[in-house]
């Protein structure tokens, strides 16, 4: 196991979780669906667990996958109260089309 | 020690709150006694204070009585404390003396108004502001009393509330003193950068090693104080507030804009007589606006139909000239004009709102006339108070201008051409004052309304003031003496015959030109009038200031949102009436649209602000 | 096989975290056994609130680590413990009559509170960045429920939303950041982190840089600063009255006090590079506060842009990073807390069913109608603005003092200019109230609990301003 991650330097995958996380920017800034919108910003706390952990695997360490495993518990907390907060906009306004929610603006 | 002075400060304040509290359900008579009581009480503190300094020359160097440290940090502390030396004493003596004699003219005076006790609160506010502004022992609270004074005097000028006018006015006065503030808190913050305290005596102690002659530094400080010193005191360029202040009552332009708050930048000078020093640049831009403002006011005064118009003008004419003193190093002749003034133009004010009072609310010189047999108290005490502005020899502006002319020219900072400008403007004054005399008391009754003479509570005040308007002046030395301390100096007396002649002469010409001009037939004036039609235009227009700064700044501004000004305006409810309040609001319009409601822009605006702070990081 | 060392628990040292949780756990399970009245349900968590801040005295040889140098009780903990306290029990207390006008007849809106309150303990008293993550995220995401508290209200829910969103969207800046500074450094524990700064390696690594301009932009938003305060002014206005009060203060104090910890007290070698990045987000935030704050006519969003102003006033005393910029934090913070429960339990007493009379025009001539209401609205707003005698004013005082100790003159310069310009739609809002007529019949219940938390705040505020030397002495203990 530690061969084949030897055989990847650390970068790339730094490369790939800035990539995912660019993504999962994107996806916020881009999407006008208030799920799409929130999977993407679970794909910006994911890019972030790849780093964690491939710098964790890097430095040899168990603070990086700790802090992982507190990510996902927080991530799972978060969904939990996003949908919610989805299905009571829902309840009011049917549609989930973030560009329609703007009563308050200056 | 002078813990007691703490009254001066305690009485009036308290004043304030109960009678903001309490003054509605109180009858007229308590309310009007109560707010005149307050202000007898300090007065009479501070002449124990004063006896107490001239009994004891030791104290006379000055002590702080501290009342609890309100804050520490680090090095830097803020204590409640009040300075009482001569100079405080001396401003305490005319804030309390002058403003209590002009409080029991506002019994008479408002007696027909329906907030009789929101006023007296006021003045009350504004006694205490002004107590503070004086005792202040360090910047910190100087800054507190000027800021304090302005909005008592903006409460003040707005006081008629339904007046369109009157609110306007108060906010422009508003906003020009906020200007004012603005640049003492910036010198605060450079004294305190350089010094290390914001302490009076600590300051001016410091002060000598730390900063040579027209240092920068020093010269910045200087300048800095110096615009809070003009916006207070209506000097050039800030001076546009002054005389639209008159909207007011009668009483706060005679205590306010008269006798002490626009006195507050000669007082300023004069207690930082020793950083003005280390900048001889800025003093000699002092006496400069001071004789140009001198001359400036004093020839819009000339043409001036309005009563108390002419007397503003008059009040920022003379505090040219006290500006003047103070810019050639004479200070205690600038403290000592100050001290006659103070009397002679609260009794002028006073004497004009009697005559207002009198004549049903009419301001207008033009409808006046005659009101010397019905308004034979007035009349006298107004005569009186002209001839002192106008330095008619032995009354107490004889004394004090002259000081200030002869100085102008005699000092080792004078010259030949303040001394001239000044002269020339001592003849205007002369001119201006007895023009509105003229006009007012002489002649015919120009319109049918039958004046009649106030009642004593109001004529009372103007016969003290009459009185001490023709005495004062013998008190120069010991005005001089008691000062000396602080200023360490005494005034010199030059022996110059012939100037001071002339000085004397210039105020005498006004008042014939007066003579000339308004006593005898109507078709003379006329004719001048037809000569001098331009220079009248000019006058009159207040040389088109008004209609430059219009065309100069209020224009193209307009031109570039003339549409969104339109809607802004109709909110029409701030305080800043100015172009920088509309440019403010327009910011923030901006701002407010850039608030769209929309997730996605918010989003959107958060990646600008991440990406633009990535690129200053990565090309720093 | 080797045992795995266990690291030393000290419960001692945790234990208002614990009470809190306890309490509000208390909370939700009475809130099953009693009827329609909720009146326990505050007691409860007033008593938990007291006994949290009496049990964060419990440590007295400060400053103590414990669980590995993950958690700390020191001065700035322990006070601001107090400060999340206090909040906290106003906010209870200002929400009890405000509950019933709007019919929020649920028990979690307090066990909600007090969670909230967990979350801000454990953030100003972690050196650990994985705690300081957690305690960012329970304070988050109580706060996105407590914001759409009213579920049938769209306003309310589109605050949640809003706010959701871009919270989740912020957090994931500020764990790239965390996970950056991690891979750089090797550790999340700050002391470490510290100390390898000090050494000096790591200082001009690029990762590091990137990671720590991740955090600015993390916490940024977490305590609404400009560029990042977009969301501000919509979730103040759509969530409930006492919650938006609540939410200015305690969380953004914790915010605070764990930006402080992570900047000024754990890389001040580098302060050069944040230093200056926090410069320009403080006189962003002020300006752009103050300047927003004049058009609105809303009282809620008016109070939103002043908050985003006095996170830029904020930002400065962790630009000082000296221990007087700590002082001035924690007594700022105080001040704060006042102040703002003070204004917002005006706004509530004069608010009505269904977000009636918040715009600024409805306080029209409340001088003439409830003279004490609009005299103390008045001084909360002056203090806001930093009128002397009043705390808000020497709470600006510290922080000032504290920037120009360390020489940031046009900063300060700034600020004060800024203050000035505060004054302009404070003095609206005063000015509607003594000069204006008013438009029509005030029709306001004085709600005997919010008059109790404004004359508390009222107190507050005139007793710092006034006398604020023993507070100060504490705060610089």
């Amino acid at each position: 196991m530690d061969i084949s991650f030897d055989a990847i330097p650390l970068a790339h995958y730094l490369l790939l979780s800035a990539t995912l996380f660019v993504i999962g920017v994107m996806g916020v800034l881009m999407r006008r669906n208030a799920i799409v919108v929130f999977m993407s910003i679970e794909i910006m706390l994911n890019a972030v667990n790849i780093s964690l952990i491939s710098f964790d695997r890097y430095l040899n360490q168990h603070d990086g996958q700790i802090f992982s495993f507190m990510v996902m518990c927080v991530a799972a907390a978060e969904v939990s109260v996003g949908l919610a907060i989805i299905i009571a906009l829902f309840r009011n306004k049917p549609t989930v089309n973030l560009d329609e929610f703007n009563i308050m603006k200056s | 020690m002078f813990s007691y002075c703490w009254i001066i400060l305690f009485a009036p304040i308290a004043g304030f709150t109960i009678l903001s509290w309490y003054g509605n359900r109180m009858s007229r008579e308590r309310v009007g006694m109560f707010g005149c009581a307050t202000v007898g009480l300090s007065f009479l503190v501070t002449l124990v204070a004063l006896s107490e300094l001239l009994l004891d020359a030791e104290k006379q160097k000055g002590a702080v009585s501290t009342l609890y440290n309100w804050v520490t940090a680090g090095s830097f502390s803020l204590n409640l404390s009040i300075l009482i030396d001569p100079l405080s004493v001396f401003m305490l003596l005319i804030v309390t003396g002058v403003g209590f004699v002009i409080h029991v003219y506002s019994i008479g005076y408002m007696r027909e108004d329906p907030e009789y006790s929101r006023f007296f609160a006021y003045m009350n506010l504004f006694i205490f502001s002004m107590s503070v502004l004086v005792m202040a022992a360090d910047f910190f609270f100087l800054i507190v009393g000027w800021a304090l004074v302005g909005l008592a005097s903006y409460l003040l000028i707005g006081f008629w509330k339904e007046k369109t006018s009157a609110v306007l006015a108060a906010r422009k006065a508003f906003v020009m003193n906020v200007i004012g503030d603005v640049g003492m808190i910036i010198a605060a913050f450079m004294i305190f950068d350089h010094l290390g305290t914001l302490n009076f005596l600590d300051v001016f102690t410091l002060a000598g090693e730390a900063f040579r002659p027209n240092d920068d530094a020093i010269l910045l400080i200087t300048l800095f104080l110096l615009v809070g010193a003009f916006a207070k005191s209506a000097q050039i360029p800030l001076h546009t507030w002054l005389p639209d202040a008159m909207e007011g009552p009668t009483p706060v332009s005679a205590l306010i804009h008269a006798a002490t708050m626009v006195t507050a930048g000669v007082y300023l000078v004069a207690r930082c007589h020793v950083l003005y020093e280390l900048a001889p640049y800025t003093m000699y831009l002092i006496a400069t606006v001071g004789v140009v403002t001198a001359i400036f006011a004093g020839s819009m005064g000339m043409v001036q139909y309005d009563i108390k118009r002419v007397i503003a003008y008059s009040t920022m004419s003379q505090l040219g000239y006290m500006f003047l003193a103070a810019g050639v190093g004479m200070y205690s002749i600038a403290m000592f004009h100050l001290m006659t003034h103070a009397f002679f133009k609260a009794l002028l004010f006073l004497g004009a709102g009697s005559v207002i009072h009198g004549s049903n609310d009419e301001q207008d010189i033009r409808q006046m006339g005659g009101l010397r047999q019905a308004m034979p108290i007035t009349h006298i005490t107004f005569l009186i108070g002209s001839l002192a502005l106008a330095g008619f020899p032995l009354t107490s502006g004889f004394f004090s201008k002259e000081a200030i002319i002869i100085n102008a020219y005699h000092s080792d900072m004078g010259n030949i051409v303040f001394w001239a400008i000044a002269v020339l403007g001592a003849a205007m004054t002369g001119f201006y004052i007895f023009r509105v005399y003229f006009y007012t008391f002489v002649g015919q009754p120009r319109t049918s309304v039958h004046a009649h003479e106030s009642p004593p509570i109001m004529t009372a005040p103007l016969v003290l003031l009459a009185f001490f308007s023709l005495t004062v002046g013998f008190g120069g030395y010991m005005v001089d003496d008691f000062l000396a301390t602080y200023f360490g100096m005494h005034m010199p007396h030059p022996d110059d015959p012939v100037f001071e002649t002339i000085g004397v002469g210039a105020g005498l010409v006004g008042i014939a030109a007066a003579i000339v001009f308004y006593m005898t037939g109507k078709d003379r004036l006329e004719f001048i009038k037809q000569m001098l039609a331009p220079v009248y235009d000019l006058l009159f227009h207040k040389y088109y200031i008004d209609e430059i700064y219009d065309y100069l700044i209020v224009k193209p501004t307009r031109a570039t949102g003339a549409f969104m000004e339109e809607k802004v305006e109709r909110d029409g409810i701030d305080m800043a009436v100015d172009q920088v309040g509309t440019q403010v609001r327009e910011v923030s319009r901006v701002i407010s649209l850039w608030q769209s409601g929309k997730v996605r822009t918010y989003a959107f605006n958060m990646i600008v602000g991440v990406v633009i702070i990535l690129m200053f990081v990565v090309f720093q | 096989m080797e045992p795995i060392p266990a690291p030393s628990i000290d419960l001692v040292s945790l234990a208002p975290v614990l009470v809190l949780t306890v309490f509000g756990i208390m909370v939700l399970v009475t809130d099953l056994f009693i009827g329609k009245n909720k009146s326990a349900l505050v007691f409860i968590s007033l008593t938990g609130l007291l006994m949290a801040a009496i049990s964060s005295l419990a440590k007295y040889d400060l400053p103590v680590y414990s669980f590995n140098g993950a958690y700390i009780v020191d001065h700035l903990s322990v006070f601001f413990t107090f400060i999340f306290c206090i909040s906290s029990a106003l906010a209870i207390l200002v929400s009890i009559d405000f509950n019933q006008r709007e019919g929020i007849k649920v028990g979690e809106y307090y066990s909600l509170i007090l969670f909230c309150t967990v979350g801000m303990v454990l953030l100003a008293s972690s050196t650990d960045m994985i705690m300081i993550f957690l305690g960012i995220e329970i304070v988050s995401i109580c706060l996105y429920v407590l914001a759409g508290i009213r579920r049938n209200d769209p306003k309310s829910n589109e605050a949640a939303l809003k706010y959701f969103l871009l919270g989740a969207f912020a957090t994931g800046f500020l764990l790239y950041g965390m996970a950056l500074i991690y891979g750089t450094t090797g550790s999340t524990k700050l002391t470490i982190i510290a100390e390898m700064i000090r050494e000096g390696s790591v200082r001009s690594e690029p990762l590091m840089l990137m990671g720590v301009v991740l955090l600015i932009i993390g916490f940024g938003f977490k305590v609404a600063s400009v560029p990042f305060h977009m969301w501000a002014p919509d979730v103040y206005q759509g969530a409930p009255t006492p919650v938006t009060a609540f939410m200015a203060v305690g969380p953004k104090a914790a915010t605070l006090a764990a930006f402080f910890r992570v900047f000024a007290e754990t890389m001040p070698e580098i302060s050069p590079s944040w230093g200056i990045l926090l410069y320009i987000l403080s006189v962003l935030s002020m300006f752009i506060g103050n300047l927003g704050a004049i058009m609105q006519t809303n009282i809620k969003r008016l109070l939103a842009f002043s908050s985003v102003a006095h996170v830029g006033y904020l930002l400065i005393a962790i630009i000082a990073k000296n221990s007087l910029g700590s002082a001035s934090l924690m007594f700022y913070m105080l001040a704060y807390a006042f102040m703002i429960f003070g204004a917002f339990g005006i706004v509530i007493l004069i608010g009505r069913k269904g977000d009636e009379n918040l715009e600024i025009e409805n306080y029209s001539g409340l001088a003439y109608k409830h003279p004490i209401l609009a005299l103390s609205m008045t001084i909360f707003l002056l203090s806001l603005g930093g009128l002397p005698p009043l705390a808000g004013f020497v709470a600006k005082f510290y922080i000032f003092s504290a920037a120009l100790k360390e020489g940031f003159v046009v900063l300060v310069i700034l600020a004060v200019l800024n203050s000035a310009i505060s004054f302009y739609y404070y003095l609206k809002v005063v000015v509607y109230m003594y000069m204006k007529e008013p438009i029509k019949e005030f029709n306001i219940t004085l709600s005997p609990m919010t008059l109790f938390v404004v004359a508390i705040a009222l107190f507050g505020t005139l007793h710092l301003g006034i006398f604020p030397g023993p507070i100060i002495a504490l705060a610089q203990y």
